[in-house]
């Protein structure tokens, strides 16, 4: 952006004026902006009244948020394990599942089930009675054939919240929060 | 000392302290909060209306702003002993927009973010309707005819954020945040109608 040294000098102050202004009306600065600041243009002080006036106070349903109050109460000390939309953990961790994600997921672990029975039954072996190979024993479970062993049980650790926002929106440069790496593949 | 304790402890903190900053506060509270779990309950009951709200207006959906307001308390406790200084507000803020835009991307990912903006529940339950009040809309339709950058620096301004912390937040100059507000507040006043000498002067305003 360029300006003319004169009224980008003279907008500046205005800019300054303003973001003193608002703060002042969000009370970021209880004591008001100092008399000493640009006076600034009524209509534009009007508009960041009017905008606050306007703006609906969309309150959280109130069965959400003492769910949430309770859940995060509950939660262990430990890092809980974060996945972008919502968070999962045992042992007393965060068990805030997305709906939509709860049920994709479960399907996916019925989905599942169907191909490790069915593979039992394909090959006339009861899956009960099947040997177990020495490194899908290791791994802990059954793992049937195809799907990988121990390879696929690795689990892929994904970075914590802190990311950086492509796409036209700038990467927060300071205190991103940085949570340990988490696990996102559960075998 | 029980949860409920804590809780009321640094409730109690909370009420008596106002002269202080809301910075302080936030300190004491965090800092109670990496020893005590439980009283992080404070810190979430000052900040779910802000963070909820911000959701809303950037997702659009009760269902949205309520999982990502989940993720962004959920995963600020997780990181609250990489939190260090500066403004806990602004911190948990960078949260909420990176939950944010993560939502985005997931909903669609081959748009560019700059055309990501559509806050309307298309079928709102009743209670989405009552909220979904004449007065949202229009601030709703004011904030769409900004271009994307003016668009953040306004919808972090109506979470409650000085200049400051929006500029943490979005990654930019303190000086190029005020400028997108300024102009961005310039283009409103016309939308809003607001006549010259309808406001007060700035050194008018009392908190």
């Amino acid at each position: 952006m360029t300006w003319s040294p004169s009224g980008g000098a003279r907008e500046r102050a205005t800019a300054d004026a303003l973001d003193r202004y608002w703060d002042a009306v969000t009370g970021a600065h209880p004591g008001g902006p100092s008399p000493a600041g640009e006076p600034l243009d009524p209509g534009l002080t009007g508009s960041v009244r009017r905008l606050h006036l306007t703006e609906a106070a969309a309150r959280p349903d109130p069965v959400f948020a003492a769910k949430l109050r309770g859940e995060l109460m509950a939660a262990s000390p430990a890092p809980a394990v974060a996945t972008p939309a919502g968070v999962a953990g045992v042992g007393g961790r965060l068990i805030v599942w997305p709906r939509h994600r709860m049920w994709v997921e479960l399907a996916v672990v019925a989905a599942l089930l169907v191909v490790i029975l069915g593979g039992g039954a394909a090959s006339n072996l009861p899956v009960s009675l099947a040997p177990v190979p020495p490194t899908a024993a290791a791994a802990g479970g059954l793992v049937p054939a195809g799907l990988g062993g121990e390879a696929a049980c690795a689990p892929t650790v994904t970075p914590g919240p802190a990311r950086a926002a492509s796409g036209g929106t700038p990467a927060p440069t300071t205190p991103v929060p940085t949570a340990p790496a988490r696990p996102t593949a559960m075998c | 000392m029980s949860g409920g304790d804590v809780e009321r402890v640094w409730t109690g903190v909370v009420a008596v302290a106002s002269p202080r900053s809301d910075n302080e506060i936030d300190r004491e509270l965090v800092a109670r909060a990496r020893l005590e779990p439980r009283a992080f309950a404070p810190l979430y009951d000052r900040y779910l209306d802000p963070i909820y709200r911000y959701c809303y207006r950037r997702l659009g959906t009760r269902e949205a702003a309520e999982d990502a307001t989940s993720a962004v308390f959920a995963r600020a406790l997780a990181a609250l002993p990489a939190y260090r200084d500066g403004s806990f507000r602004a911190w948990l803020f960078v949260i909420a927009h990176n939950i944010v835009i993560d939502t985005h991307r997931r909903r669609r990912p081959e748009q560019p973010l700059a055309d990501q903006y559509e806050p309307v529940d298309r079928d709102p339950t009743p209670e989405e309707a009552a909220l979904a009040s004449d007065a949202r809309q229009s601030v709703h339709d004011l904030l769409a005819i900004l271009p994307a950058d003016q668009r953040r620096v306004l919808e972090l301004r109506l979470a409650g954020l000085t200049g400051a912390e929006i500029a943490h937040v979005l990654g930019r100059s303190v000086a190029a945040v005020k400028m997108l507000q300024l102009r961005a507040m310039t283009r409103l006043r016309a939308e809003l109608g607001v006549p010259v000498g309808s406001g007060e002067r700035a050194h008018d305003v009392v908190s």
